[in-house]
């Protein structure tokens, strides 16, 4: 059980590093502002609702679903914060995060 | 009986004329140029969406405004129908915003906030010829496929006559 936590880990890694792909993490700076942009790389998941444009807006996919390592991301997105991703800017309109270590960022374009 | 796409195109045009409206709807495009996000939905197949799709594709923030239905009957010597739109409200990010406009916000602005910035509000005007104002407004919480909140309100507009 003790490694359980660790073989979580490293399954994040590995699936981020197969699959992932980039985008820039603004975070909120808890005082009305925002940090520096990051970048973090995350996995795009089918989302609720299939789109007939490949992503980015206008033409564009409006709703993203993001699966990130969350807890490898300081700090912690949270709803609010930007991600821009393939010439969009979307907004973290709601975190899911699982005991894994992982989360999914569901994103709305702004 | 009117038709129901000029009487939406004339709604939208009034929303966008509210400028407290069309404030927290206007967004800069990449070209950094000023968009209000207040639309229009016709059902066009092969030209737009279908409506579920494009309330799912809403912006934040952005408005949309979509027929819904027509209901027929004797409501009064007057009338024999009453046309029902939809009014679809994505509030835009409130983080880093000093004063953020809300649902509550959004729907009070929409009520009560004279189009033009002067006069009678939404409620109180004859928008087409042929129609009456408005009945009195609803809106309702919903969910979106994503489970976030949004909400959607709903104008009802008898027809003066049958036109």
């Amino acid at each position: 059980m003790s490694a359980w936590p660790t073989l979580e880990s490293n399954a994040n890694a590995v699936m981020l590093s197969t699959f992932g792909v980039p985008a820039t993490f603004f975070p909120q700076d808890g005082s009305g502002g925002w940090l520096d942009g990051q970048p973090i790389v995350g996995i795009v998941m089918q989302p609720a609702m299939a789109e007939d444009y490949s992503p980015g807006f206008g033409p564009g996919t409006a709703v993203l679903r993001f699966w990130v390592n969350f807890e490898t991301i300081t700090p912690s997105p949270r709803h609010g914060d930007q991600i821009g991703f393939n010439g969009a800017t979307y907004v973290v309109q709601e975190v899911e995060a699982s005991i894994g270590g992982a989360a999914v960022l569901k994103l709305r374009v702004e | 009986m009117l038709n129901p796409a000029p009487v939406t195109d004339a709604i939208v045009a009034a929303l966008q004329s509210i400028p407290e409206l069309a404030a927290a709807m206007t967004v800069l495009d990449a070209q950094q140029n000023p968009v209000c996000r207040i639309g229009a939905f016709h059902y066009l197949l092969g030209q737009e969406h279908r409506l579920a799709e494009a309330v799912y594709k809403m912006p934040a923030p952005s408005m949309l405004v979509a027929w819904e239905g027509t209901k027929g009957g004797n409501f009064d010597g007057q009338t024999i129908w009453k046309h029902r739109w939809g009014i679809y409200y994505r509030m835009g990010n409130a983080a880093g915003v000093a004063v953020p406009v809300g649902y509550e916000d959004l729907w009070a602005i929409t009520c009560n906030c004279p189009p033009g910035g002067t006069g009678p509000n939404i409620r109180n005007i004859q928008l087409c010829p042929g129609l009456d104002i408005m009945d009195t407004p609803s809106i309702d919480h919903a969910l979106d496929e994503d489970l976030i909140d949004r909400f959607k309100g709903a104008f009802i507009f008898p027809e003066l006559g049958d036109n």
